[in-house]
């Protein structure tokens, strides 16, 4: 994937148009991914979309490959999410536990106690899931966002948010931490249901 | 993916942008691509150059000179950041044509 990126982005360096077509088809899904996780609104999310593909294209000439493509990319989302988030001021940016961090990321990851594929079908635990990422800070979301619904590894995170790898782990453990406390109500009514 | 919480988020995410398809939006906002893709630094090179040359070759015909046109100029003193300059002497007026090309300042990321 990541050679034919780099092909594909050569041929769009070229003159290309249908080679960027293939890029977008590839990223666009991942991208809204991203931006609808730190945006939560749809609309907005669709907009900021478009946003991330224009700006990549005009400034792909100066892509000169040292990362990938995909971590590129990502670099344009997440900092265009961080600067619409900043001019709507919808967060309260607290981030003190971003220093010296020397725990594990993973320390937190405990059992929800529910099925996660019940997201697939219910709605309401999705809206549940977008309003729990809202009460975190914008680095948090996006550090978060970045592991877990785009697969990015703790190296490739720190190089998308131009972070050391502590503060990646920081940001993660913080993250996971309030999720699982935001998402804890989810725990009873799925108890109840399997109780009957 | 590692554990429940990654995984509620990421069946979340993905439930929600299944559908999502903007690739005929975006290319329709894509500027139209250059004449036979020439590669960017080749564009940097030639825009310029060719311009100078036209607006040249524009200013001798008009003013009605000959081919009475150096090089060899006498500069004092010539600060030039981020363009290109040409410094031409016209002889048969003696006036110095000094022309300069601005390479446009990339947007950062």
């Amino acid at each position: 994937m990541e050679s034919d990126d780099r092909q594909l982005v050569r041929q769009v360096q070229g003159g290309d148009q249908r080679a960027f077509r293939t890029l977008v088809e590839r990223y666009q899904r991942k991208v809204f991914a991203m931006a609808l996780g730190m945006l939560r609104e749809r609309g907005a999310a669709e907009d900021l979309t478009q946003e991330v593909f224009l700006k990549a294209y005009r400034h792909l000439g100066n892509f000169q490959g040292a990362s990938s493509f995909y971590t590129w990319l990502y670099r344009i989302t997440t900092n265009l999410c961080i600067d619409q988030l900043r001019k709507s001021r919808r967060f309260v940016e607290v981030e003190l536990e971003d220093q010296a961090f020397e725990g594990s990321a993973e320390m937190v990851a405990q059992p929800l106690g529910f099925d996660p594929a019940r997201a697939f079908a219910d709605r309401e635990i999705r809206e549940r899931v977008l309003r729990a990422l809202d009460m975190l800070s914008p680095n948090h979301r996006a550090a978060i966002l970045l592991r877990e619904a785009e697969g990015l590894s703790y190296e490739e995170i720190a190089e998308t948010m131009g972070c050391s790898l502590g503060t990646v782990m920081s940001r993660l453990f913080h993250a996971r931490k309030r999720m699982q406390a935001e998402l804890s109500v989810l725990v009873e009514p799925a108890a109840a249901e399997e109780g009957r | 993916m590692d554990n429940e919480l990654g995984q509620l988020i990421h069946n979340t995410l993905e439930a929600e942008s299944n559908e999502f398809d903007l690739a005929a939006r975006v290319m329709a906002r894509l500027p139209a691509p250059s004449s036979g893709g020439t590669p960017r630094g080749w564009r940097l090179f030639w825009v310029p150059a060719l311009a100078t040359a036209g607006a040249l070759a524009l200013f001798l015909t008009l003013s009605g000179h000959d081919n009475s046109i150096t090089n060899d100029c006498a500069i004092d003193q010539l600060d030039v950041t981020g363009a290109s300059a040409t410094v031409l002497k016209l002889n048969e007026t003696g006036t110095t044509v000094v022309w300069l090309n601005e390479a446009s300042e990339e947007e950062e990321l």
